[in-house]
C-alpha cells in the first residue's frame, strides 16, 4: 500500500476533477456514505487510532453514538510536521474522513483546531470547504465546520490532541488544550483523532475494508506514515504495519542522507530513544509501547550518537509535566516527579532510583486518565531503563 | 434499562446496564477508594484511586467513570490494583504538606489520610521526598477559608459551585505540575462572585477548604468571668449533629445538644426555633400585606443568608422582592440582647451571642452591616455543627451518654412549624399553616402541605385560601433558582410566595452539616425533622405561646414599629 496516503492518486485526481467538474459523482459517492454505514465498515477495517494507544476507531466511534449532548468531531494541525504535510498534500480526503465521522457519531460540529504558523493551511482548508459546500458535497448531513487558528502563545498542550481523550470512562477528556477555546472544548464531547487517522477512514470509506485489510498484520492492518527528520533534511515514508524499523532505515537512506551510525528518536517529545541494534522492532502499537516509543506522533529523529539522542529525551523527559492538563493526580504528579528522577538523580543514587521509577511508573503508567499520561509515563519509565540498564 | 450480570472478585452480580463500576460495588460493600467521587456530582475520574482491573483491558480503568456490561469480569483488588493505588498516594503526600497534627481535618475527616492508613503509605518509606509547600492561604472570606497547599486537585468544588450551585467561583488554574483549584485570577474569595454557601468545604476530602474557625473566639468567650454567653441551636443542627456522635442521622438530640452546652459552660440554652415561630409572624404578616398591594410580589424568603448573597451578585433586580425579615438567627439575637436582657436585667453589652448552624453563610451574615440594632451586633460568633462537635470533643463531653436537658426560659419554647424551617419547604410550610388560619380566621386548619415538601429542587403549588387562588413555589439550590427567577423574569411563571433555600436540599445539607453526607443522608436527617414536627403539641407558629407573651408585652403587633426595627433589615 505504498504511498496510499500521502501521494494518493486518487486525491490528488479528485482535486483536479473538483475544480473543473462540480459533479463528480465518484466524490460525491464518498461524501453520500450513509452515516450507519461508516462504523461497521471501521469495525471489519479493525481501523486502530493512530495515536500511539491504538484503540480501535470504530468502538471510539460507537460510543460516541450513544451520546447524548452535544458532539464534535476534532483534529489540530499544530507543531507536527506530519500532520502539516498530509493535510497539505490530502485537504479532500481529510474533510471527507471529518464529515464521514460527523454523519456517523451525529455530531454537531467538525473542528480543525490549527496554529498560527499553519495559515496558509488554514486558508486553504476553508475555501475547500466553501467550495465543496457550495457545489452540494454536504447535502446528506448539515453540520458546522470550524477552522481555529490558534496562536502560539495559548499552545498549552503541544502532543497529537487525540490522546485527550478516554472514550472507555463515559468519554472523558483533559482540560482545554489551548487557550481561548475552553468554552467550546468543555461544552462538547470530541471524536478526536489526529489527521493520518481521518484519512485512513476516508481510504476505507472508498475503497472497503477488505482492500484495507490487505496491508499490515492481523491486529495491525494498514499503514504508518513516519515524517524522519536528520538535521535540516527530512521526507514523509511509508511502510505498512509489521514491517520493521530496518526495512522502514532501508527506504529512508533512498530519500535523504544520513550517516552511517545512527540512532533514533521516535515519537516526538513523548517517544525514547533505539539504538541500531534494536531495528528489528516490528511496527505496532504492543512492539513500540513495550519499547516506549510512541507510535502515533510519527515523528522519527535521527542522532549521530547516543549522547545527542540522550540529551533530547532528557529534555522532553524534564518538560513532559508541562504539557499535562494536571486535572489527572497520577500524570500531574507523576510526569514531574519521575521526570526528576530519571534525570538529577542519575549519578549518586542510580540504582536505587530505577527501582523507585520502575515502581512508581509501572504502577501508574495503566491508570492515567487520557493517553497523554500513558504516554508519557512510558516514555520516562523507558528513558529510566535505557539509562540505568546495562 | 435492562439487568446485567457481572463477575466481581469471582463474584456474580446483577446490575442495571446504568450503574458503573462503582456503584454496583458500593451496592454490594465491595470497598472502592475515591477522592474525587461524590455520589451527588458528575464523576470526573481525576484522583484514579478507584481503578479496577477489566478482563480484557489494557489498562487500568476508574471504576467511577465506566458503565459496566455485560459478563464483565471486575478484579478490585488485584497486585496491580493495590499497586497503583498505593504510588497514587505515594505521589499525592510527597506533594502535600503533611502538616496533620494541625490541620482541621482531623479524626477521620480526611480522606487522604484515611487512605494513607489503609494502603500502609507511611513517612518513613516514602519513595519519594516531600516537596517545600508554600503556604498558600487565602483567609479573605467571612466564611471559608482555603489553603491551596493542601488542595490535591479533586476538582470536586469546582462541580459542586459550578453544577450544583450554578456560581461557577473556582476553576483549574495553571497546567501540569503547577495546576492547582483556584478563583478567576487567583482573586481572593472574597472578591468574588461566592455567596458562602460552603457547598466546595463539604465535599473537599482534605484540609483545603474549611469553614472560618471561630471555636478559638468562644473558648475565650467561655473562660471570660465577665460575659454572658448565650447560645442558640438552629432546627438542623439538633438533627445532624449526632452522626458526628455516631448517632442516625435525622435523629432529634436536642435534649443531648441543650445538655453539652451547658456543660461547656454556656450561661443561656435558647433555641433558633422560637425565632423561627417569630419568623413566620413577621413575614406571614408581611406577606399578607404584600397581597394587598403593599410591596412587590412574589414575596420571597430571606432565611438564608447564602440565597440573599446570591440575589445581591446575579439578580439585584428582585432585591425588593425579598421579605424585610431578618432570618431567625438574628431575630434570636437581636431578641436576646433586648427583650432577655431588659426582663433579666442583663447588660447587652455584656452578652456574647454564640449561633450554631448548619451553615458557613451565617458567619457571613452575622457580620453584615444591617444586622446590629444601636450599634449592637445581634451575633457575635457562628460555629458550624461541625466545629460545635469540635469543641464538645476537645472538652471530652460525653455527648451521646449525656441525659437529655431542656431549654431556658424566654427564648426557648418552639413548635414544629418551627423545626421543619430545618429543610427545604418548611419555611413556606410553616407559613401557610399560619396564613391559611389568620385569614380564614381559624376555619382552615391545615396542617400538612404534603406538596411543599421533599428534596426535588423545584416543588409548585396552586393553593386557594379564604377564595384567593395563590401559586407557591419551593427552591433549593441556587442552580434551580436561577432558572426559577429567569422563568419569573420572561414572565413564564407567576407566583406569589417563593421560598428559596441557598443549599440543596435546605439547611439539612448546609455548608455546616456533617461532611461526607449525600442526599440520602440528607433525606434521612428531613425525615427526622417531619417526626418531630408531627409528634410536636404545638405545629402552627402563632400558638406558640411564648411568642405570643413576646408580642404582648415587649414587640406589640407584627410587623410592628418595633419589631420591625428589631427583627427587619429595613
Amino acid at each position: 500500500m505504498d504511498n496510499a496516503l500521502w501521494l494518493n492518486e486518487r486525491e490528488l485526481a479528485c482535486v483536479e476533477k473538483i475544480s473543473k467538474d462540480a459533479s463528480n459523482e465518484g466524490i460525491m459517492l464518498d461524501f453520500s456514505c450513509p452515516g450507519n454505514a461508516v462504523i461497521p465498515e471501521l469495525l471489519n477495517a479493525e481501523l486502530k487510532n493512530r495515536d500511539g494507544r491504538g484503540h480501535f476507531v470504530g468502538d471510539y466511534m460507537q460510543t460516541l453514538t450513544y451520546h447524548p449532548g452535544k458532539k464534535s468531531v476534532t483534529t489540530s494541525i499544530m507543531t507536527s510536521k506530519l500532520d502539516e504535510t498530509l493535510a497539505l498534500q490530502n485537504p479532500y480526503s481529510l474533510i471527507l474522513g471529518m464529515f464521514l465521522s460527523a454523519k456517523a457519531i451525529s455530531a454537531n460540529e467538525i473542528i480543525l483546531f490549527v496554529g498560527e504558523d499553519n495559515q496558509f493551511i488554514a486558508q486553504m482548508l476553508n475555501i475547500r470547504i466553501k467550495q465543496l459546500e457550495k457545489m452540494g458535497y454536504f447535502k446528506s448531513y448539515m453540520v458546522d465546520f470550524c477552522v481555529i487558528p490558534i496562536k502560539e502563545e495559548d499552545i498549552k498542550y503541544s502532543q497529537d490532541l487525540s490522546l485527550l481523550s478516554n472514550y472507555k470512562e463515559s468519554l472523558s477528556q483533559a482540560r482545554s488544550p489551548y487557550q481561548g477555546v475552553e468554552e467550546m472544548w468543555e461544552n462538547s464531547k470530541h471524536f478526536i483523532l489526529n489527521v493520518e487517522t481521518f484519512l485512513n477512514i476516508s481510504l476505507i470509506i472508498r475503497n472497503g475494508s477488505g482492500w484495507y485489510k490487505r496491508s499490515g498484520k492481523e491486529s495491525n492492518y494498514g499503514s504508518k506514515i513516519f515524517y524522519v527528520r536528520y538535521k535540516e533534511d527530512g521526507c514523509l515514508i511509508e511502510v505498512d504495519m509489521g514491517s520493521t524499523l530496518s526495512e522502514m532505515m532501508v527506504k529512508i537512506e533512498e530519500k535523504i542522507n544520513i550517516p552511517q551510525k545512527y540512532v533514533l528518536q521516535i515519537g516526538g517529545n513523548l517517544g525514547c530513544y533505539i539504538k541500531q541494534s534494536q531495528l528489528e522492532l516490528e511496527i505496532d502499537f504492543n512492539s513500540f509501547i513495550d519499547a516506549g516509543l510512541l507510535l502515533g506522533a510519527g515523528t522519527v529523529e535521527v542522532f549521530e550518537s547516543e549522547k545527542k539522542a540522550r540529551k533530547k529525551m532528557e529534555s522532553s523527559v524534564l518538560k513532559s509535566h508541562e504539557n499535562s492538563c494536571g486535572k489527572c493526580s497520577v500524570c500531574r504528579e507523576g510526569t514531574k516527579r519521575l521526570g526528576e528522577l530519571v534525570v538529577n538523580n542519575s549519578s549518586s543514587d542510580g540504582l536505587h532510583c530505577f527501582e523507585k521509577i520502575n515502581y512508581l511508573g509501572e504502577a501508574i503508567r495503566n491508570s492515567s486518565l487520557c493517553g497523554y499520561g500513558k504516554m508519557a509515563i512510558n516514555m520516562i519509565v523507558s528513558a529510566a531503563n535505557n539509562q540505568y540498564k546495562v | 434499562m435492562e439487568n446485567i450480570n457481572v463477575t466481581i472478585n469471582k463474584q456474580n452480580y446483577t446490575a442495571s446496564e446504568a450503574n458503573t463500576i462503582l456503584d454496583i460495588c458500593q451496592k454490594n460493600n465491595i470497598d472502592i477508594p475515591t477522592l474525587c467521587h461524590h455520589p451527588d456530582l458528575r464523576s470526573e475520574g481525576n484522583c484514579r484511586m478507584c481503578v479496577v482491573e477489566v478482563k480484557g483491558e489494557r489498562d487500568l480503568v476508574a471504576s467511577c467513570n465506566m458503565k459496566a456490561s455485560n459478563g464483565m469480569i471486575i478484579e478490585t483488588g488485584s497486585s496491580k490494583v493495590l499497586k497503583s493505588r498505593k504510588a497514587t498516594l505515594e505521589l499525592l503526600i510527597a506533594n502535600h504538606p503533611n502538616d496533620c497534627l494541625t490541620c482541621d481535618r482531623t479524626s477521620g475527616e480526611c480522606k487522604l489520610q484515611d487512605l494513607c492508613y489503609q494502603y500502609d503509605v507511611t513517612r518513613s518509606e516514602q519513595i519519594l521526598d516531600t516537596l517545600e509547600q508554600p503556604k498558600m492561604m487565602d483567609l479573605s472570606s467571612p466564611s471559608i477559608e482555603r489553603d491551596l497547599s493542601k488542595c490535591i486537585v479533586c476538582g470536586k468544588c469546582i462541580r459542586v459551585c459550578r453544577e450544583t450551585q450554578d456560581i461557577g467561583v473556582y476553576q483549574y488554574q495553571e497546567r501540569g505540575f503547577k495546576t492547582v483549584v483556584s478563583t478567576k485570577g487567583h482573586e481572593p474569595l472574597i472578591d468574588t462572585n461566592c455567596i458562602n454557601c460552603g457547598q466546595c468545604v463539604k465535599v473537599c476530602p482534605v484540609g483545603a477548604l474549611i469553614e472560618k474557625q471561630e471555636i478559638r473566639k468562644v473558648i475565650d468567650a467561655l473562660r471570660d468571668p465577665e460575659v454572658h454567653l448565650v447560645v442558640q441551636t438552629a432546627p438542623a443542627v439538633k438533627h445532624t449533629i449526632g452522626e458526628l456522635f455516631g448517632m442516625a442521622p435525622g435523629e432529634d438530640v436536642s435534649g443531648k445538644l441543650n445538655s453539652a452546652l451547658k456543660k461547656l459552660g454556656v450561661d443561656k440554652v435558647f433555641s433558633t426555633d422560637l425565632a423561627a415561630d417569630v419568623t413566620i409572624m413577621e413575614e406571614g404578616m408581611e406577606f399578607i400585606q404584600r397581597i394587598e398591594g403593599k410591596g412587590k410580589m412574589p414575596m420571597f424568603t430571606s432565611c438564608s443568608p447564602g440565597w440573599i448573597k446570591y440575589v445581591e451578585n446575579e439578580f439585584p433586580q428582585f432585591l425588593d422582592n425579598i421579605s424585610t425579615c431578618k432570618s431567625p438567627q438574628q431575630m434570636l439575637g437581636a431578641l436576646s440582647k433586648s427583650f432577655y436582657a431588659q426582663k433579666n436585667h442583663v447588660d447587652p453589652h455584656k452578652i456574647f451571642n454564640l449561633s450554631i448552624m448548619p451553615c458557613t453563610a451565617k458567619k457571613y451574615e452575622a457580620q453584615r452591616k444591617e444586622m446590629a440594632v444601636n450599634e449592637i451586633r445581634d451575633v457575635d460568633a457562628v460555629l458550624t455543627t461541625r466545629e460545635l462537635a469540635r469543641l464538645i470533643k476537645l472538652e471530652k463531653i460525653p455527648f451521646k451518654q449525656l441525659r437529655d436537658e431542656t431549654y431556658d426560659d424566654f427564648l426557648g419554647e418552639h413548635t414544629g412549624a418551627a423545626r421543619i424551617f430545618g429543610t427545604s419547604g418548611g419555611v413556606m410550610e410553616a407559613a401557610l399553616r399560619s396564613v391559611a388560619w389568620t385569614l380564614t380566621d381559624g376555619v382552615l386548619e391545615d396542617i400538612d402541605y404534603e406538596k411543599v415538601r421533599g428534596l426535588e429542587n423545584v416543588k409548585e403549588a396552586d393553593l386557594e385560601i379564604a377564595g384567593m387562588k395563590l401559586k407557591i413555589a419551593v427552591v433549593n439550590g441556587t442552580a434551580a433558582a436561577r432558572r426559577l427567577l429567569e422563568k419569573i423574569e420572561s414572565g413564564e411563571k407567576e407566583y406569589h410566595f417563593v421560598e428559596v433555600m441557598g443549599c440543596p436540599g435546605g439547611c439539612i445539607n448546609g455548608g455546616g452539616a456533617p461532611l461526607q453526607d449525600s442526599m440520602a443522608t440528607v433525606k434521612k436527617r428531613m425525615e427526622g425533622i417531619y417526626r418531630m414536627d408531627k409528634n410536636a403539641e404545638l405545629r402552627r407558629s402563632h400558638e406558640n405561646p411564648l411568642v405570643n407573651q413576646i408580642y404582648e408585652t415587649y414587640l406589640g403587633e407584627p410587623g410592628g414599629v418595633k419589631a420591625h426595627k428589631l427583627l427587619h433589615t429595613h
